[in-house]
């Protein structure tokens, strides 16, 4: 069975390819709400990330303290190769079933 | 300085509710959004939002890996629940005072129990704080008196020769100041082992743990700090590890940051560990300076008994080898939490007792509560019996209500905890174990819902009984009431009984606290201002010019105004210092070579027992002609006079304190009174005093000042003083001497306020009972006060017979408890925190209170039994 991204998990996984090594969770939330327009729970982004690392499509690594953070240290996310492919495909998948459609995109806006 | 930190308590909770993977990044995503919010939308915003979040984010991250379950309750058992529920809220709101006596009653009860088992469950039900706290014990060396500390060299011993002991670390005290900072202030440190913290098993949460390395002599400084002084002192700066400090004057870098909820247990208060760097070339590593206390690790799988047994073998070694060190020592292995606790497990188990006391006062109010309204609910229940509703369900519905009045109970006891746990915090820091680590969490909340649920329960169900009994004939009015009163009688006499056990123990505390602090301490506090100063930062290297810059703080604080006595002390009586040395006495010596104890060393300026005044039993004070360079004097006490020389006078024999070499034979010039060390109840022992600039080494000093007006009034004199003499020692501790005083028996003073609290609170307990009890009982005997009165019963009469009632429960209740009040204290005996079986005054006082509280609760009733109108009553029928 092929597993296939969620709406979310689409989303969240092109923020962290945008974000880079600054990928973590109010960061990723905020590229959400700016760039999406989806304002979206840490909770939600959380709850995202942890499946999309459990299947194995995102790692994570602890940064260093800031003080801003009250000492605490940032979990940075990245994309591991499989996250990478499966991305790849999910998109791909989009580009074919909207081929032909039009300028549906530029509707939106 | 704005704080754009969250509220505390919110942060935690969340914590709780968090997996443990992603709390440290949530709660650090959190906390940065909370700081940006706090600046752009003020801080209401942003609490509302962090609150909003927080939860948020937990519940979705909270459930995180469970699939959600189909919850398929059993129909036929809460078929009906919801209009039960709707019911029972239905009931509450329409008799509101009632509701709000048998919550604010239950949460009063079910508050207190749990406010003091939030302060013992850390303190005494807990496993210490640390990895290894299961396994870790100190070791003494014992001289068959008290337990005293180790040199380095016999610890060294130890750690070497043991098998049953995996770690052996040396602790020492170290208060370093810390210089080139605008206010210099001075650190609580510790000296330790490197081995310390791989021991507790604590691992910094930045940086890195002591090697080996840094305990050589001469290398360079290295110190690990907590993370309070982290955050405080470096503004949780990462950076803060590799950067260099001075401290008195020394360069130290800072290599590691304790985490968060590290708790120094063995040391409270400590900021900063350096390690000990003692090798044992250094004249401080040696047997008999008994400056270390060593705190030890069993090996895995090994029993206390077998490491003592192993450890005293060593000890018996040393003594074979080394007999004038240690002629009668043995060792002892105390496991550290038994240490810990020791000095405040009667306190807190007298606290439980007591509080254990208002619980059940509680839970019988509540039961004459409800039982009164099941008098009066008789009707309802017999009308919905009579259309057909089920004994089950009618039972079933008071259940309810009881449940939802226990967790109500519960939710107020968790909310009066939430708001005293500050309180008990602040009044549990003089001393208890861990009181840092008292708060609210998921423990304490269980322990307020359990025991509001059984409290609930249990006193909800003895009246429904009474209720569902009474439906048969409840339509029937004006029957016999007899059986309900009564038992609400026997509720009401057991609620006096237990008042009058804590009335009683609050007293017999009272009495044993005045006694304690009527005890002569040996010198005047009143009038007293104590400073205590460190003379650190470069130009006080040396002893001399430590020396004259305390000969210079006491002719400035001798002239200030208003003072009418000045002089420096090496440690202040009851001031929580310790510091003994060896005495030796020339006379005896030539009797015995091995002679010599233990005596409380002081250095004082001229003028401290002038200051203080000390009763000079013989010989001479000191004068300011005696100072370093001329013939080295001493003055003792009366204990050390009577021990040593008894029937012959002290003067002019001549001591040695300490080991020096060559010996510096002091003369004998004085014999003064005793003076409390180290706490009223306990004697001061053998005490010797030095001129200060005739001591081995420069002491850091404390100041006392006498004044003839309220010496508060002098506290920011003589701050400023000091402080113009010169900038870089440090000032602390400038209060009254009564407050040093205070805070060593503020352990006490705390288990005495509480337990008063208590005895209040069941006082009003009680009054409210009689009073439920009284008014209802003059309600249900109108009839009869009617005839009565209309047979010509005057109104005093009326009245009487109600406060007679009232009397013979309160009567009743007061013999009980006041003879298992003498029976509880006889079985605790004198042991229990100075409680005595106590003298007829101590128990006439608790009959007073109890009887006074009987009567006024009883009056409005009675009064309204007097203007019983037989026209109005009767008529009714």
């Amino acid at each position: 069975m092929t597993a296939y991204l969620g709406d979310l998990e689409q989303l969240i996984l092109l923020a962290l390819l945008r974000l880079g090594p600054e990928a973590y969770g109010v960061a990723i939330a905020e590229a959400l709400a700016e760039r999406a327009g989806r304002e979206t729970s840490l909770g939600a982004v959380y709850k995202t990330l942890t499946r999309l690392e459990q299947k194995g499509y995102v790692r994570a690594t602890m940064g260093e303290p800031t003080p801003e953070r009250g000492g605490r240290r940032k979990r940075f996310y990245q994309l591991t190769p499989p996250g990478r492919k499966m991305l790849a495909a999910s998109l791909a998948a989009i580009r074919r079933l909207s081929a032909g459609l039009g300028n549906l995109a530029s509707e939106e806006s | 300085m704005t704080d754009h930190r969250p509220p505390r308590w919110l942060t935690w909770m969340v914590a709780r509710a968090l997996p443990r993977t992603l709390r440290e990044a949530v709660l650090g995503d959190l906390a940065e959004s909370y700081a940006r919010r706090v600046v752009v939308e003020g801080r209401p915003a942003a609490n509302r939002h962090y609150w909003r979040d927080g939860w948020a984010v937990a519940r979705s991250l909270g459930t995180l890996s469970d699939e959600p379950t189909q919850l398929t309750p059993p129909r036929f058992a809460l078929d009906g629940f919801g209009a039960d529920l709707r019911f029972a809220f239905r009931l509450y709101s329409r008799r509101p005072a009632v509701t709000a006596l048998v919550l604010v009653t239950l949460g009063l009860g079910v508050g207190g129990a749990t406010a003091i088992y939030s302060v013992v469950k850390p303190a005494l039900l807990e496993a210490l704080p640390y990895p290894y706290g299961q396994r870790l014990v100190l070791v003494w060396e014992q001289d068959g008196g008290g337990a005293s500390n180790m040199g380095f060299t016999t610890i060294a011993d130890v750690r070497d020769q043991t098998k049953s002991l995996d770690r052996v670390a040396a602790m020492g005290y170290w208060a370093p100041t810390w210089l080139g900072i605008s206010d210099p202030i001075r650190l609580t440190g510790q000296k330790v082992s490197p081995t310390f913290f791989g021991m507790l098993g604590v691992v910094p949460a930045l940086g890195r743990d002591f090697l080996p390395a840094d305990d050589l002599v001469g290398g360079p400084k290295v110190a690990i700090i907590s993370h309070r002084l982290w955050r405080e002192r470096f503004a949780a700066d990462p950076a803060a590890v590799g950067r260099s400090i001075s401290l008195d004057g020394n360069p130290f870098t800072v290599i590691g940051i304790l985490p968060d909820d590290f708790e120094a247990l063995v040391a409270p208060g400590t900021d900063i560990w350096e390690p000990l760097r003692y090798d044992l070339s250094l004249p401080q590593a040696c047997r008999d300076c008994r400056h270390l206390r060593a705190l030890a690790r069993l090996a895995p799988g090994v029993s206390l008994g077998a490491a003592a047994s192993e450890v005293n073998l060593i000890a018996a070694r040393l003594a074979a080898e080394y007999p004038k060190i240690y002629a009668r020592n043995t060792m002892l292995v105390e496991p550290l939490k038994t240490n810990l606790t020791k000095g405040s497990q009667a306190a807190l188990l007298l606290l439980f007792g007591a509080v254990g006391l208002v619980l059940a006062i509680a839970c019988a109010n509540v039961a004459n509560l409800l039982l009164g309204q099941a008098v009066q609910r008789r009707h309802e229940f017999a009308v919905r019996m009579a259309v057909g509703s089920g004994r089950e369900r009618l039972v079933r519905q008071v259940l309810l209500e009881s449940v939802l009045l226990g967790l109500g109970g519960a939710v107020v006891a968790v909310t009066l905890t939430g708001i005293l746990s500050g309180t008990i915090r602040a009044a549990a820091a003089a001393g208890l174990p861990r009181a840092g680590a008292i708060g609210v969490d998921w423990s304490v909340l269980l322990f307020a819902a359990v025991t509001g649920l059984i409290a609930g329960i249990l006193f909800g169900l003895l009246p429904a009984r009474a209720s569902l009994e009474s439906a048969t004939d409840g339509l029937r009015s004006g029957t016999r009431i007899t059986s309900r009163h009564r038992a609400r009688q026997i509720l009401v006499v057991a609620e006096v009984a237990l008042a009058a056990v804590l009335v009683v123990g609050a007293v017999l505390l009272t009495r044993s606290m005045g006694r304690l602090l009527a005890i002569d301490p040996g010198f005047e506090s009143d009038g007293i201002v104590t400073a205590s100063l460190q003379a650190s930062g470069p130009e006080f290297k040396t002893d001399t010019a430590v020396w004259r810059y305390y000969g210079r703080v006491h002719e400035a604080v001798k002239a200030l105004r208003g003072v009418t006595g000045a002089a420096l002390v090496s440690q202040l009586p009851l001031g929580g210092g310790s510091d003994s040395w060896g005495v030796r006495s020339e006379s005896r010596l030539q009797r015995n070579p091995d002679d010599a104890f233990q005596a409380f060393r002081y250095a004082v300026t001229p003028g401290y027992f002038e200051t203080m005044r000390i009763r000079r039993i013989d010989g001479r004070f000191f004068t300011p002609a005696d100072r370093g360079g001329s013939d080295p004097i001493a003055i003792v006490n009366q204990s050390y006079a009577q021990s040593q020389f008894p029937g012959t006078s002290a003067l002019g024999e001549r001591i040695q304190i300490g080991g020096t070499k060559p010996p510096i034979w002091r003369t004998i010039v004085g014999v003064v009174g005793d003076v409390s060390q180290q706490s009223l109840d306990q004697p001061s022992g053998p005490q010797v005093y030095v001129p200060y600039d005739q001591w081995i080494f420069a002491d850091d000093l404390a100041l006392v000042a006498r004044t003839d007006g309220d010496p508060t009034g002098l506290i920011s004199a003589l701050r400023q003083t000091i402080r113009s003499i010169h900038a870089d020692p440090t000032i602390e501790g400038v209060r009254p001497m009564n407050a040093v005083i205070g805070t060593g028996v503020s352990q006490r003073r705390m288990v005495l306020r509480l337990f008063e609290g208590f005895a209040l609170l069941s006082l009003i307990l009680a009054a409210v009972g009689i009073y439920g009890v009284m008014a209802s009982g003059v309600a249900e005997r109108a009839r009869e006060l009617g005839i009565r009165a209309a047979l010509g019963a005057s109104a005093t009469a009326l009245r009487q017979s109600v406060l007679r009632e009232s009397v013979t429960l309160g009567a009743t209740g007061l013999v009980i408890g006041l003879g298992a009040a003498g029976l509880l204290a006889r079985a605790l005996g004198s042991g229990l925190y100075g409680l005595e079986v106590g003298e007829p005054l101590v128990y006439g006082a608790a009959a007073a209170a109890l009887l006074g509280t009987t009567v006024a609760a009883a009056w409005i009733p009675a009064a309204r039994a007097a203007r019983n109108d037989p026209a109005v009553t009767l008529q009714a029928e």
